[in-house]
């Protein structure tokens, strides 16, 4: 029998890397409770919010245990997510012990995945393909390339993660500045497509799907958590491509 | 429509890409993206655009689960990937420009829209997930 404080820690370093990456709730909560069972620990309570995670084990013996964690929201990493859910399925199957399961989240929270330039190039692919599938040509598609790695560049060194909502708003001035500076250079290039596709990496569709999706599944909180912050990253988004538009027409500069 | 086909199918990619997914998994990403946005455009014109979004996304989410049945990967990984062409982006966009343009029936027009097609996936997704695929999947 292992150390049940040992257990839990395993298990909720393995819960707030899922929720930091990007994982649903109910994942989050699946796979720590899996690992718990794993460890034969059946007296489990998890209970996983979208930014904290309570849980307590064993309650009212000696090996009871609890654990509180903030888990601050940060950047989706799907490799992450897949490789813990390798490493939890592992767990289950194998019985690994769990210093050897820590040992392995800590590799997986340390490794580093795609390199920066690497990101940069590849939002500027995305960014420029969106603009051609919302009617862009030859020039809206060098435009949102130029647009989406800017954006991307703004992201990684200059955003701070405490102005969430200020990242989006400048994101979305950004790409409609690029747009309007782009079309004073070349008159007949058309703004919309550059623009839609410039701001699609900022738009929040799977935040505001996956809270309809808990509150319809009975998640109401959460639900509630992830739609509010939807909607308030749409919302700023918008008010980021509404505020630049304004200071390009009040310069007189650009007809839209 | 092949055009469409190609640029989502190559966002969807480059999304999965700047959001770390498993090297296996990206080419897939953009397969699904591509063939639900095209998809998603076919049956508007048929049916409706909430009708088509819920559609859209139902076949997204199966897809997604069947993948990560096959290649042992959590569907989230498709699923975040493969939306983003269906997601309502432009709809974002034309909000702040008939506000900009003060055209307040358009504009609120358009909110709808977007609220529409978002509430659309959901239920797609929801519909998606519970549908009965395979005895033991993977998450």
């Amino acid at each position: 029998m292992y150390d049940s404080a040992k257990i839990l820690q395993t298990a909720s370093v393995a819960g707030e890397l899922l929720l930091q990456n990007g994982a649903e709730i109910f994942r989050v909560q699946e796979t720590m409770l899996h690992i718990l069972k794993a460890y034969d620990v059946d007296d489990a309570n998890v209970f996983v919010l979208s930014n904290g995670i309570f849980a307590s084990i064993c309650e009212g013996t000696e090996r009871a245990q609890s654990i509180v964690r903030n888990v601050p929201l940060g950047s989706v990493n799907l490799s992450r997510i897949d490789e813990i859910n390798s490493l939890s399925r592992n767990i289950a199957e194998h019985k690994i012990d769990p210093q050897e399961a820590l040992d392995a989240l800590q590799a997986i929270k340390k490794k580093t995945y795609a390199k920066k330039i690497v990101h940069i190039l590849f939002c500027g692919i995305a960014t420029s393909a969106f603009a051609c599938l919302f009617g862009g040509g030859l020039a809206e598609w060098l435009c949102a390339f130029v647009a989406g790695t800017l954006l991307q560049c703004y992201q990684f060194f200059v955003a701070r993660h405490s102005m969430r909502f200020g990242n989006c708003f400048i994101g979305g001035a950004l790409a409609t500045l690029v747009a309007c500076v782009c079309q004073l250079i070349y008159p007949a290039l058309q703004v919309n497509p550059v623009i839609i596709g410039s701001i699609m990496p900022l738009v929040p569709g799977f935040a505001f799907t996956s809270g309809l999706r808990e509150a319809i599944g009975g998640d109401y909180l959460c639900g509630l958590i992830h739609i509010l912050d939807a909607i308030l990253t749409g919302v700023c988004i918008a008010l980021g491509v509404y505020g630049a538009m304004s200071v390009f027409s009040l310069l007189g500069g650009v007809v839209l | 429509m092949i055009r469409d086909l190609i640029f989502a199918a190559i966002g969807s990619a480059a999304v999965a890409v700047i959001m770390h997914a498993p090297r296996k998994a990206i080419a897939y990403c953009g397969i699904c993206g591509g063939l639900c946005y095209v998809l998603c455009n076919l049956l508007t014109d048929a049916t409706t655009l909430f009708l088509a979004h819920v559609c859209a996304a139902f076949l997204l989410m199966l897809s997604s689960r069947a993948l990560a049945y096959l290649l042992k990967t959590p569907s989230l990984t498709f699923l975040v990937s493969a939306i983003f062409p269906l997601v309502p982006g432009a709809g974002i966009y034309y909000c702040a420009y008939y506000l900009m343009q003060q055209d307040i029936p358009a504009f609120s027009a358009r909110v709808m829209q977007v609220l529409t097609i978002a509430l659309a996936l959901a239920i797609g997704i929801v519909a998606g997930s519970a549908f009965p695929l395979a005895k033991k999947e993977v998450k």
